[in-house]
């Protein structure tokens, strides 16, 4: 272990050698390598976990750069998923840095899943949030979960096993998806880059806590912050029996997610 | 008095107009879903959790004069 390096964080005295320890052991694996995903991935490369794998099929385009802060002017056009690895290299040469250039969806996500000890869910649309949870739930891996719309951003912890009875996942707070076209991306409504990078950093805190074992985790919980008036409100999540997840992978590879996400559900209601 | 009040989150501020709100006890959460959608008839097409409380709530529960009761839609972006 290099003491130098990480000396700050050992000397938390809730990290310490023991918690550095299980950050270099660690295989998180981050979806997306756009606003939120890129500053998860430098937090968590800088601070030492030892196996990273990102997912994104993307190329770097021009209105990425103000706030996919691994991303220069002269990577445009490249893979987003070459060019993150290239900039983590730098920034921590002993991290294992595993790239997947293209969109995961249920046909490939149980293969790239299934290595890594937690998922970090920095997508941008309900099919890949609603796919990912799911795949999580029947992999029993933790997914850290983060979103952001105008001003404000969305983090919770899904499928955490605590104490042998596993949190929460994304489809008891939200069962059903919004209809196609209901809430708007941030292409359509615009985005200043400070959101996702608060709402990724945070994210990173997450899987950090996660890793180490500490307490306080936002399983069982949805945490909201408006980066505008810098309030917060954390709410509580129970289990709710609308939630409906495939119940195994073959059901869950059968799913058509798009379907799902993409057409009128308004034969449900609450 | 016999008031409660609801928080507006996400795109449901710009569907409402507000992110704030004081609003008669409803008997239940069924009840201020259909009285929502009275008054702001666009709500309907919205898919949003209620959390009252601060406890998001997964079935009909009922409400009571004071309580704190928040909106909250999925959001999507990253």
């Amino acid at each position: 272990m290099d003491f130098e390096k990480y000396q700050r964080q050992i000397s938390l005295p809730k990290i310490g050698v023991k918690g550095q320890q299980q950050l270099l052991d660690a295989k998180v694996l981050v979806v997306g390598a756009g606003g939120l995903g890129c500053p998860a991935l430098q937090y968590l490369v800088a601070a030492g976990v030892g196996n990273i794998g990102i997912v994104d099929g993307d190329v770097v385009s021009k209105s990425n750069l103000p706030r996919q802060i691994l991303f220069y002017e002269s990577d445009l056009g490249k893979l987003k998923v070459e060019c993150a690895k290239e900039k983590l290299r730098h920034l921590n040469p002993s991290a294992i840095i595993s790239i997947f250039p293209f969109y995961i969806d249920n046909m490939n996500a149980i293969d790239i899943i299934q290595n890594s000890d937690v998922i970090v869910d920095c997508s941008d649309d309900f099919a890949t949030r609603y796919m990912l949870n799911d795949a999580c739930v029947l992999l029993d891996k933790p997914l850290v979960y983060g979103s952001i719309y105008g001003e404000q951003g969305q983090i919770a912890v899904f499928n955490l096993k605590q104490e042998n009875i596993f949190s929460t996942s994304y489809r008891d707070i939200f069962p059903h998806p919004p209809v196609k076209g209901e809430v708007p991306t941030c292409e359509e409504l615009g985005v200043m880059g400070v959101l996702p990078g608060t709402i990724g950093v945070l994210q990173a805190n997450e899987v950090i806590k996660i890793i180490t074992n500490l307490e306080n985790c936002l399983a069982n919980k949805l945490f909201l912050f408006n980066l505008s008036t810098y309030e917060s409100n954390t709410f509580e999540v129970v289990k709710n029996s609308a939630s409906n997840i495939p119940s195994t992978i073959v059901e869950f590879e059968q799913f058509d997610y798009k379907a799902f996400c993409g057409e009128a559900m308004k034969e449900f209601v609450i | 008095m016999d008031e409660v009040k609801l928080k507006v989150f996400g795109k449901l501020e710009e569907v409402m107009g507000t992110n704030e709100l004081v609003w008669s006890v409803p008997l239940d959460v069924k009840t201020l879903k259909s009285e929502l959608e009275n008054k702001f008839p666009s709500i309907r097409k919205v898919q949003f959790a209620i959390s009252i409380n601060n406890k998001i709530v997964s079935e009909d529960v009922l409400i009571k004069e004071g309580d704190k009761i928040a909106l909250l839609p999925p959001f999507s972006g990253g």
